[in-house]
């Protein structure tokens, strides 16, 4: 299943890009998903992905445990928000 | 009626103050105006320009919910929330909030209220310039403790 991933700010900058579409087996969760992310990206992003802050959102709801994922699901890894 | 835009365009006070006047029709009393703006010595340091990063989407929906809980504590009859993004300088807008009521009680408690929130659970991100420097910045604590001053 293909699953669109989004980096936003500091992410997106140490990533260097807005979106990954990354292949992954159907049933697999936001877990797996960031296992195989980290592995799609420089080693300066793996940090700073793998960090305690990182908050996730599945098709644009957070998600504090790991979810199993959909084909087609968007999931953003989003780093602190500032406010407005 | 509740109106939120999240653009990278400026926004007329005027404008928009007339347009929310007009949706209360006879039954609005009050209407309260807080507008937002780049602040250039944020911290003791010259602060050249701001970046603000959103989630299209996600975004527009964190500042609908903030909207939503204070429609349901006081009695609104119309709130616009218009966010800028993208580059800013000094002195530029970045965020208008319009509350109109019956009465301006509920109109200022509402619009004081969803600044705090804006500041802490909007889904923006900000990135400062300050000379050749650039930093993505976090609410303050003073931010986090005005939004719990809310809290029951």
């Amino acid at each position: 299943m293909k699953i669109q991933v989004r980096f936003f700010a500091s992410l997106r900058e140490a990533t260097g890009s807005e979106q990954l579409e990354i292949d992954l087996p159907l049933g697999s969760t936001t877990k797996k998903l960031l296992a195989v992310v980290v592995e799609n990206v420089d080693e300066s992003a793996r940090e700073l992905i793998l960090s305690d802050n990182v908050r996730i959102a599945v098709n644009q709801e957070l998600t504090e445990a790991a979810v199993t994922l959909s084909d087609g699901d968007e999931v953003a890894l989003m780093p602190p928000i500032t406010g407005g | 009626m509740i109106d939120i835009r999240v653009q990278t365009e400026d926004f007329r006070v005027e404008e928009e103050w007339q347009r929310c006047r007009e949706r209360m029709s006879g039954s609005g009393g009050a209407i309260v105006a807080f507008a937002g703006l780049v602040r250039d010595s944020a911290s003791d340091s010259d602060v050249t320009g701001l970046f603000l990063e959103h989630y299209p989407g996600m975004t527009e929906a964190s500042i609908r919910k903030i909207v939503e809980e204070s429609m349901e504590r006081w009695s609104l009859l119309d709130v616009v929330v218009v966010h800028r993004i993208g580059l800013l300088r000094a002195k530029d807008q970045i965020v208008l909030v319009l509350v109109g009521s019956a009465h301006r009680m509920d109109a200022f408690a509402a619009c004081e209220r969803i600044m705090d929130y804006l500041k802490t659970e909007a889904v923006f991100w900000k990135k400062e310039f300050r000379g050749d420097s650039e930093t993505w910045i976090r609410s303050t604590e003073e931010d986090f403790r005005r939004r719990d001053s809310w809290r029951d």
